[in-house]
């Protein structure tokens, strides 16, 4: 066999392999790389309030004494996983806050003068690991219909839709 | 044991199960046509209401003066209609939801149906609404199975929420600003109005309200005016839900409410009656 057909047969056999662990989503596999380096940046930037394993504050879905939402999980009990990239993005960089909340601060503080665009993708990338096959594949889909990462996101990354608005 | 008295035993076993599949089975139908109750919506795109008892499909052009029979499609059978949407935008395409059919569009005024029920894991819909700006978006509410929406006009679905903890009993789309994605949903529930951004990232009590809600509704034109019904009563709320206040009494247990965005709201009673109200609410003819 030549080599170059033995490569061809190789990397089809990677690409189904990452099929096969994305499971029947279609989501494409994450790349270690930015799932690495984004916990990283969870953990030094976002554990405090999500929690070490993005589990969130208790009694999330309840405003506090101070009349706002405590900070929500990232994990499969949360709802992140229903965002698209683009929505997710926004977030981080840009703050949050929910609009009934009795206070009018960020209560989730935009990061945009603290993490580069790369690190704001990776622990976006990174929170996808949190969650079970069929969230990501909503998660997938919820993003091809409305918005991958910007393009100063994307740099260097080999895994982002390429027919996502 | 003999062999024949074996099997008495067994028929006896067969009969008396049968029986009291047949008791639950009645008991669920008078449960559903109890919950479904009456629907209401209103088709800007035609200044036309439509009204259910639950069987029955009426259309008025003349705000309620009148009323003529929307003939659903026969296969569809013994309609038991619990829900009526109507897009406020596009085409005004008007879907009608009952437990049994699953979910009817029809896109001529009720002049002919077609299904949409692809990708519903059942037919128990009770409660529907159209997306207020997205032509295309529709949300069905399936007994015990949460929300699915639809972003084709319903040629497809999706289950993107399991719903508020509460029983839902109407679902309204809401322009109101401040969602993450396009809109909000509110949910008339047996435990208050329920309220969640369309991107289903948590259903949260909206407000106090006494007892179950059965009905609720919102201006498009002032998306944070919201009504809802408890019992004989109306409530208004001017801040998206936070705060209530007693409007008034339509003069009976309402089933139903339906805003039409210029200033009139209609509420369906539990007599089949439908009044309406020019003041928010407060006086009713």
């Amino acid at each position: 066999m030549q080599p170059a057909v033995v490569q061809t047969v190789m990397v089809l056999v990677v690409l189904g392999a990452g099929a096969v662990l994305a499971g029947k989503s279609g989501a494409p596999p994450l790349d270690p790389r930015e799932v690495e380096a984004g916990r990283v940046v969870y953990r030094q930037h976002c554990a405090s309030c999500h929690g070490i394993r993005g589990e969130g504050e208790p009694n999330w879905e309840e405003l506090n004494a101070r009349g706002e939402l405590p900070s929500p999980p990232h994990d499969a009990e949360g709802h992140t996983w229903k965002h698209s990239d683009a929505m997710l993005y926004r977030m981080v960089s840009e703050g949050w806050r929910d609009p009934f909340n009795k206070t009018d601060r960020l209560t989730m503080p935009p990061f945009r003068d603290v993490l580069s665009p790369e690190q704001i993708r990776d622990v976006i990338t990174y929170l996808k690991t949190l969650w079970t096959p069929e969230q990501r594949q909503f998660q997938w889909e919820e993003t091809l219909v409305r918005g991958a990462f910007p393009p100063q996101a994307r740099a260097g990354s080999h895994h982002q839709p390429s027919d996502a608005r | 044991m003999t062999i024949a008295k074996l099997s008495r035993r067994y028929a006896a076993a067969a009969v008396t199960i049968g029986l009291l599949l047949f008791l639950q089975l009645g008991q669920g139908t008078a449960a559903q046509a109890e919950q479904a109750g009456g629907a209401l919506a209103y088709s800007p795109q035609t200044d036309a209401l439509y009204r259910s008892d639950g069987e029955v499909l009426y259309r008025s052009s003349d705000a309620g003066k009148q009323w003529t029979k929307v003939t659903l499609p026969s296969s569809a059978g013994n309609v038991l209609v619990s829900a009526i949407a109507v897009s406020p935008v596009g085409q005004g395409a008007l879907y009608v939801a009952g437990r049994g059919v699953g979910v009817l569009k029809s896109i001529d005024a009720g002049n002919t149906w077609v299904a949409i029920v692809d990708g519903l894991p059942s037919d128990d819909v009770i409660a529907l609404a159209a997306h207020s700006t997205a032509p295309d978006t529709v949300y069905a509410v399936l007994a015990g199975q949460g929300i699915y929406r639809s972003e084709d006009g319903g040629k497809s679905w999706r289950n993107v929420d399991k719903g508020p903890k509460a029983q839902i009993r109407q679902l309204v789309h809401s322009n109101l600003e401040g969602s993450m994605q396009s809109g909000w949903l509110f949910a008339a529930t047996d435990q208050g109005v329920y309220r969640a951004m369309d991107c289903f990232c948590g259903f949260r009590k909206a407000g106090k309200l006494p007892g179950p809600v059965s009905a609720v509704a919102h201006d498009p034109k002032q998306p944070k005016e919201l009504y809802a019904s408890a019992g004989n009563q109306v409530f208004a709320t001017a801040n998206g839900g936070e705060e209530w206040e007693a409007a008034g009494s339509p003069g009976g247990e309402v089933r139903a409410l339906a805003h039409t965005g210029s200033g009139v709201l209609h509420a369906l009673l539990a007599d089949g009656r439908v009044v309406r109200s020019t003041d928010k609410g407060r006086r009713w003819e």
